[in-house]
Parts: structure tokens; sequence; C-alpha cells
């Protein structure tokens, strides 16, 4: 039940753009940012949308389009696109005669009040109308939300600006209206707490939610800096794989062959990509709800498994008679024919994630399983410079790096080491990428005065790392004991070495640990907070997992097993679900 | 004073009000001035010698002017005056609710770092911006700094705006100060783009050095240093590749595409490696790859199988593991002939074999279990092979020989 309320969500999606664009009657344009194109489809189809009076859709481009309708454009939050446009649309104002009621701008999910001061400084406060639009989540698959609004880990945790953190409380808010309120809200982190806090003050002054009865027993919030870890260990699992090596934008894991070269510019071989469309859609691809959260070993088995089959059940279709094959083709062949279209697909995938990631992904797991139990700094530091130097891969690069400032603690000589040959290899371009990770907290000003003690001495002193994953438990004492082929532990996620923050907490609250016994487990990670409304013990077993700052389909992974170890249901939302990459490319942008 | 004087005026008449029907005697100018006289203490006194007309030659006001028209007149008095504002706290939150709102009524500077801090007690960055603008424009822009610098959070909001704004120079002025010196790598880094002319980066870089390189940390001006002194090369020599390796690459290739290349290492390539301080394993990496891609395995062989001097065994001398330089070299598609060439030059012949293995070189593990009499062994290896090839003649040959095994 809870499923369908959340896939439905985007009926309210569509009774907001509705509202924004029945402001102006008659037939009008829309004008897409190409960022938006993917999360909109999913929430309405072409043909609401001509239902709604759209003559035409552009593609937001250098020059806005030339067309007599009044255009409402659909942008992100940011002022450097906004100025952009504004920019255009005076020009075309300046050749034109002003018509009224021409331009409208959708800012998702809002616009600023610097956005109201650039329009009236420009002369266009007025003429230009602006909207904020803060659409519900997409259900992209079962039990995961998603708000699809890019950045915001960038801006939240890299440039420390908070523009945008009052939607997440505004979404809870919103999503409220549906659920219901949840008696118990846990917060971890400061971006967590002031969510919190600003969804109290939402409820004092606007409209609370009529529904008496929640859904959820609790809703569990964490910022993603609390757990860096889960978003840059190497995931095992398909899904999260998919992510790593093509990239899922929306649910959809999309790539059209190019013409690639065989070398990159500086002769290393460049893997083969195959063409894919996945739609991650456990409800109507069968082969991707059985295989999406294995261990990815298991999936290629499990692949050619279904392969043979299916080429057997061709060749007994050759062996009918010719009613059987009626009965065949009316009841079973499209069924097959769409099995085999989703099974190509799944069969370029895996080759794909082979050729990427096949020469060191066990290299890369035995390292990061070293790094988790604080072994073989040396040796981990080898393969770091292995990586950087002949992956020409400034992510995967950077990624580890990051992982083990944060693990193992790096010296000052160690960074610097690294950064010399990191600027050699990707340009002086990134000087600023350094400062970015002291912002977000990988490096320390100071580089903890441990880490440049000789290593003999170091080993000796408490880190707050592993004391932490000790005290939760979050690293399992022999990973090569953890059954990866049918897990029954959460860490398989990472091969068996890390079990996500995320799962310990919301496995600490399904069992109902006593509220002050999880305080101290979770009171050195950083400040939290806890709203108890007489809803702790929980009532309901379905809880809200909210991640700000992107949440991994590793994370998700790890849940979907606790579902099933505890009995209970787990709704994962946040803003946008990422991979280590992705945070990677936030700390590399100016 | 004069200020104090208009104040005092005004308390008087609005203390007790204005009534013609009432025996009132307004206080004169004059009797006024010098009341003030008298306070020594008020600072220097003008010294006021005008005589105005003699009472008795004045009419009286109230036949002068209506009592509405004197109330007009009388309200025509303009002071400062404060009017009553809504609290800091109201204001944020109706911000935060996107209600209507004004800010222009906090003017006292009390006021503006009140509605300040509340803005950023409301973690909404949105409301932060807008309340540092409008100090922005409502405040000179040291005073905005030193507020700024007080407040981290202010200070990343407003050095955000700029940089998205590209106010390189205000920026600059921010970052410096409020004393965070090492944020100037993004005054550097405002309107970079990635596909910027190496003439257009050169302006850059020679004017943010020039401004601001005394500013620096050392590591920061290092690498300014460094950077700048790369792209002035490039310049120089008509070069325009992204990063150092790129171009070690590029000359490489138009080194070796021709393969043309005589005797040693080229020139060129030996001079770039020492004057931009390339670490041994990046260098040699591209190398590498470079000679595999144009297949000029002589020269690879030339540059790495070196003898070492005491046991004359020759080894590959790379600072590169051996397992990954035969990997590299079978991802380029080496023949096996050339890797058969560097297998032996691997001193730990564990390893070496098992790479052979790895990488399907028959033949040099044919000759190793030969050389080792290990028959067993080879037998076991030769189900790997396949039946009619000539390397399984080959192995079939060697066991049929009258060597002696050992097992």
């Amino acid at each position: 039940m809870i499923y369908k309320k959340l896939s439905s969500l985007s009926e309210i999606s569509k009774a907001q753009i509705s509202k924004i664009l029945n402001s102006c009657s008659g037939l009008k344009d829309l004008v897409l940012d190409p960022k938006i194109i993917k999360p909109l489809e999913r929430i309405c189809g072409i043909r609401w949308l001509k239902a709604n009076y759209v003559e035409k859709i552009f593609k937001l481009e250098d020059n806005i389009p030339n067309s007599s309708n009044p255009q409402f454009y659909f942008i992100y939050t940011s002022l450097s696109t906004l100025k952009k446009l504004l920019q255009q649309i005076r020009l075309r104002l300046k050749n034109d005669a002003t018509v009224a009621d021409m331009y409208h701008i959708v800012i998702i999910p809002r616009f600023l009040y610097v956005f109201e001061n650039m329009l009236e400084e420009m002369g266009l406060f007025g003429v230009v109308k602006l909207y904020s639009l803060q659409w519900q989540p997409l259900h992209l698959d079962r039990g995961i939300l998603s708000l699809e609004i890019p950045n915001l880990y960038r801006r939240l945790f890299v440039q420390h600006d908070l523009s945008l953190l009052p939607i997440y409380a505004k979404s809870l808010w919103h999503l409220y209206f549906v659920i219901g309120k949840p008696r118990f809200h846990f917060a971890l982190g400061a971006h967590s707490i002031s969510v919190l806090k600003q969804l109290d003050t939402l409820y004092e002054n606007l409209p609370n939610t009529d529904k008496v009865e929640a859904d959820c027993g609790a809703v569990i919030m964490l910022d993603r800096n609390v757990d860096y870890v889960s978003a840059l260990l190497t995931p095992s699992t398909y899904t999260a794989l998919l992510n790593e090596v093509y990239g899922i934008n929306c649910g959809v894991c999309e790539h059209k062959s190019t013409g690639t070269p065989e070398h990159d510019q500086k002769f290393n071989r460049i893997p083969k990509k195959e063409p894919i469309q996945i739609i991650l859609d456990s409800t109507n691809d069968s082969i991707y709800r059985d295989i999406k959260n294995r261990y990815f070993p298991e999936v290629t088995s499990i692949l050619r498994t279904l392969t043979r089959d299916l080429r057997k059940e061709g060749e007994n279709s050759r062996g009918m008679a010719l009613d059987e094959i009626k009965k065949y083709v009316s009841t079973q062949l499209q069924a097959t024919a769409s099995k085999m279209k989703y099974l190509a697909n799944h069969l370029e995938a895996a080759q794909t994630i082979i050729n990427h990631l096949g020469h060191r992904f066990e290299m890369q797991q035995d390292t990061e399983q070293l790094l988790i139990q604080n072994k073989g700094k040396s040796s981990n530091l080898a393969y770091l410079e292995e990586v950087l130097v002949t992956e020409n891969n400034r992510n995967a690069a950077l990624r580890l790096l990051c992982l083990m400032a944060i693990t193992q603690k790096l010296s000052d000589s160690e960074v610097k080491s690294f950064w010399q040959k990191f600027l050699h290899e990707f340009g002086y371009y990134y000087g600023f990428v350094h400062n970015n990770l002291l912002r977000a907290g990988f490096l320390t000003e100071e580089t903890s005065a441990s880490a440049n003690l000789p290593n003999i001495v170091s080993k000796f002193l408490t880190n707050d790392f592993y004391v932490n994953i000790n005290r939760l438990k979050q690293a399992p004492v022999d990973p090569a004991k953890v059954s990866l082929k049918a897990p029954t532990c959460c860490s398989y996620v990472f091969g068996g070495a890390y079990i996500p923050l995320i799962v310990q907490i919301a496995s600490m609250i399904l069992c109902n640990t006593p509220l002050n016994e999880i305080k101290t487990k979770l009171e050195p990670l950083g400040p939290f907070s806890i709203r108890n409304e007489q809803g702790y013990p929980l009532e309901a077993r379905t809880i809200l997992i909210y991640i700000v700052g992107g949440v991994t389909y590793s994370e998700i992974a790890a849940c979907n097993l606790l579902e099933t170890l505890t009995g209970s249901t787990i709704i994962v939302c946040s803003d946008k679900i990422i991979s280590g990459n992705d945070l990677m490319e936030a700390l590399t942008t100016v | 004073m004069a200020w104090k004087s208009s104040d005092e005026f005004w308390n008087t008449t609005s203390r007790t009000s204005f009534n013609f029907d009432d025996d009132f005697e307004i206080i004169s100018s004059r009797s006024y001035i010098s009341d003030s006289k008298s306070s020594d203490n008020l600072g220097s006194i003008v010294n006021y010698d005008f005589e105005s007309a003699s009472a008795q030659s004045l009419l009286p006001i109230e036949s002068l002017l209506s009592r509405r028209n004197l109330e007009a007149v009388l309200n025509d008095v303009r002071i400062t005056y404060q009017t009553p504002t809504p609290s800091v706290q109201e204001t944020v939150i109706k911000m935060f609710l996107g209600m209507p709102y004004s800010l222009s009524v906090y003017r006292s500077l009390s006021q503006k770092l009140d509605l300040l801090d509340e803005a950023i007690a409301s973690e909404d960055g949105n409301i932060i911006l807008a309340v540092l603008l409008f100090l922005k424009k409502t405040l000179e822009a040291t005073e905005l700094y030193n507020h700024i610098t007080k407040r981290k959070v202010a200070y990343r909001h407003y050095s955000n705006y700029l940089m998205e704004e590209l106010l390189e120079q205000e920026l600059a002025n921010l970052v410096i100060c409020s004393g965070n010196t090492c944020d100037l790598v993004y005054v550097y880094g405002t309107g970079l783009e990635k596909d910027m002319s190496k003439d257009k980066v050169q302006i850059k870089l020679l004017k943010f050095f020039l401004d601001y390189s005394k500013m620096m940390s050392s590591e920061q001006r290092a690498m300014f240093t460094e950077y700048k002194n790369f792209i002035g090369w490039q310049i120089e020599n008509k070069l325009s590749c992204h990063t150092l390796t790129e171009e070690l690459a590029f000359l490489c290739k138009s080194q070796w595409e021709t393969k043309s290349d005589g005797s040693n290492c080229a020139k060129q390539i030996i001079d770039f490696r020492a004057q931009r301080h390339l670490n041994d394993f990046q260098y040699e990496w591209i190398v590498i790859n470079a000679l595999c891609t144009f297949e000029m395995w002589e020269r690879l062989k030339h540059l790495f199988i070196k003898p070492i001097w005491l046991t004359k065994r020759v080894v590959i001398k790379s600072v590169i593991n051996p397992q990954l330089f035969m990997t590299v070299l079978h991802k380029h598609n080496a023949p096996t002939s050339v890797l058969e060439e560097f297998l032996p030059c691997i001193p730990d012949t564990e390893l070496s074999t098992s790479l052979a293995k790895k990488l399907l070189c028959h033949q040099f593990v044919i000759n190793y279990y030969v050389s080792q009499r290990d028959r067993l062994a080879l037998l076991s290896y030769m189900q790997e092979i396949s039946r009619d090839s000539e390397h399984y003649t080959y192995a079939e040959r060697m066991l049929n020989s009258d060597k002696r095994w050992k097992n």
C-alpha cells in the first residue's frame, strides 16, 4: 500500500505544474534544461503536457527559441544559469515589441531572493515571472525516493551554501500530508538537525497534515559526511556497479554507442563501453529484480544460466505442433521476447563492468579491506600511486586518497607527494581541489599530528574512525567469512568489509534498542537530535531513511537486506542517488 | 549640539501639547540659546549676538496662521526618527515562509547585525544571502567585511556569491580583509574555464601572481610558480596540452609516431622530464605506453632491459613493478615473442612463470619446467595447451628427449 502511495506522489507534482502552466491561458511552449528532461518525464508524459496546452517543447540551449507562444522555462536553482537566460531574454526584448506574459521561468526546487534582485537590476521585474517548484520526490524503484535535485552535496558540504537546505524539511512536510507524520524522528549530523528545526517552523506556521495515523514509525535522517566511507568504498552489487561504470540518472542507465578511440591521450588503452538502455524497475523487469542487489560475480553466472534457459525455450518451440506454436506465440512469445531484450542489456552491462573494473577489482577490494582494518599502510600508499598513474582516472585516484585520509589518515608529506603527482597528471587547473578537500572535511588543517609520527607510534594512538566503527560493529572481523552468495550480513555490499552506518542505526532502532544506549554509541559521531512523541519503541515497522547529500545504491542494497532480516519495510529517500564518483566531481568543480 | 537642541525643543513642545486657549508662552529662540550657553560641558558655545525684534513688534502666532496650518509646519520639522520595526525573528520567519517582508526598516548597525545573526540561525542560505546583500547596499564595504569575518557561515555565503557573480576583485578584498588567505585559490578560480586559451590563462596567472603571491602560503606559491613556468614554456614552444603527462605523451608521439627514432630517447623528452620534475613512475608509464602503441619493441627493450653491473644478469630496470610492467605490455597486444624477451628479466622465477601462464607464453613455461627437470608439472601444464599447436608438439618433443627428469 505504501509503495502505491509513493508512486502516486507524481499526481501531486502534476497538480503543482498544472497550477503554474495555467497561470497563463492558451497555448504555451516549454523550454527545458536538458538535466530536467528525465525527471520531468517521470512526472508527466507528453500527452499530459499536451492536455495542458503545451504546444512545443524545446531544449534550453545558447539561443532561446523564437516562437509566438508564451514560454515556460524549467531550470534548476542556479544564479549563473538564470543570469545567462535573463540576458538572452533581455536581448530578445530589445528587438521585439514586448508581449505581456511572455516569459515564465520555473525554478526547481526554489528561486532565491537574490534572483528577484537580479530581475529588478536587469529591469525585468514584472516582465519575466519567476516560479518556485518543489516537486514531490520521485519513486524511482520499490522503496527508493529521490528528489532528483543535482549538486546538493557540493552546495552543502563543499561550498557550505545553505540556500537549498530548506527543501528537505519542505519535502517531509509535503510527504507527511500523504503518509502521516511519524512520531519518532532521529537526526545525525548538523544539517539533519537543522532540517528537523526547519520542519518545526513549518509546522508552527503552516497547515499540519490531516492524516491521524502515520504509515511510518520513524524517520532517520543522516548527513552524507557522517558516513563518507559508504560512498567511497568500491561496491560489489550489480546496480551500484552500474552506477560506477555507466552512471545512473533518475533510475535510468543509458549509454549510446560512440566511436571511442582505442587509446586516451596518454596512450592508455580505453576499455570498451557497450551501448545499453536499462530502466531500473524491479516491477517490470524480473531479471533486474533478481540481480539488482546481488554480489556481482553471482550476477554473471545467473545471466549465463538465464541465457541458456531462454535459448532452450527457443529450441523447444521449434519442435512444437502448430496449435502449440499458436498458443506459445499468443501467450509466451512476447514475454520471452521482452525478457530477451532485458537480458541482452544486462549481459552487455555486465561485460562492460568487467572490462572497466575487472583488472583491478581484486586489488582494489583488498586494499579497501586493509584500510578498514588499519593494516598495510605502505602497500596501500603504493597502490594509491599505481591508481593515480596508471588509470588516468581523476575520480578513482582522488576517491582512494579521500578514503585513506579518513581511515588511516595521511601525513602532510604524504598528501603533498600525492598532490604534486595529481597536478602533473590532471593539470594545475585543479589547484583549488586541495582547499575543497579541507572544506569537505577529508583533510584537516593540522593534518592530525599523529599522522606525522612514525607508523609504529601512531598505531598505538587511537584513531577516532577505528574506535567508532568498532563500537558500532561496522567492520566484520574476518571479511572472508562473510557469505557473499547468500548474504546474511549487510557488509556483503562491500565484499564483507564494512556495514553502512545507516544500516546499523536503522537496525538498532528497529530492534528497539534503548535510546540511551543509542545515544552513547552515536554521540562521538557528531551532533544528533531525537524527537520522540511517544513513538518509541516503534509501533509500525516501516521506517523512512533520509540522507542529506545523496544516498548510494550500496546503502540501498544493504537496507533491502536489513528489511528481509528484520521483517520490516524501509523507504530510502535522498536528494539524489549518487556514487563516490559524484562526490569527487563535486570536489573538483570550481 | 544643534541636533540636541532641536531634540529638546521637540520634547518640550510635545510634552505640553500646544493649546491656544492656555496662556502659553512659546520659548523664544533667544532664551533657548542662552539656556544652552549655561552648560559649559556641552562643547564650544556659539557666540550668539543677533538681537531679534522686540516682542511688542511681533504678531502673536495664533493670528498669523490657523492651528491646523501651524501643526502642518511643525510636522514638517524632520528628525532622524526610528520607526517601530518588527522583530528580526518575525521578519526572518516571514522570509522563511516566503511571505512579504521588508529589510529597509533595519537601519541601525545593531539591528542589521541582529538581523544577520537571526538569518544565520535560520540555516536558510536564501535568507542569509538576501540579508547580506541588504547589508552590502547599506554598509560600507570594510564595515561589512569586518562583520562577515566574524561569522563563518556569512563569509562562505558571501564569497560563494561573489565567485558566482564573477566579482573577482571584491572576492579578493574580502579574502584578504578576513585573513582567509588560503582561499586566494578561489580568487584565481573565479571565472576559470577548463578550455581557456593558454594566453588567457597566462595573463590571468601573471596578474594573480603579481597581486597576491606575497600573501600565499609557501606551498601555494610553489604550485603557482610551477604552473606559471609550465604555461610560459608551453606558449614558447607552441604546445597546448592540459597537463604535464599529456604533454610528455605528445612529445613521445611526435618523436615516435614515424618510428624513425635513432638510438636514444630523444633529448626533448629527457629535458622535459628533468625541467618539470616529473615523477619516475609517471614518466616511465607514459614512455612505455607510447612505445607499445607505436610498436617500438626494440626501443622498449633498449630502455628498460639493463644488465646488473655485479652479476651481469639482465633485468627489467623500472620503478614499475614487473607484474604491472608485463600486464601493460599484454594490454597493448605486444607479440608473445616480445613478452618472452622480458619474462626472463624478472629475477623472481615464481613470479615470471605465473605471469607467463597468465599471458599465455607457453614456450616460456615449458622451458622453465624443462630447466627444473619437473616432468609432472610439464605434463599437467600441457593440459592447458591446445593439442594441435606447435607449443604442444614442442612440449612433447621435450618430454621425449633424453633429459634426466627429477620426477
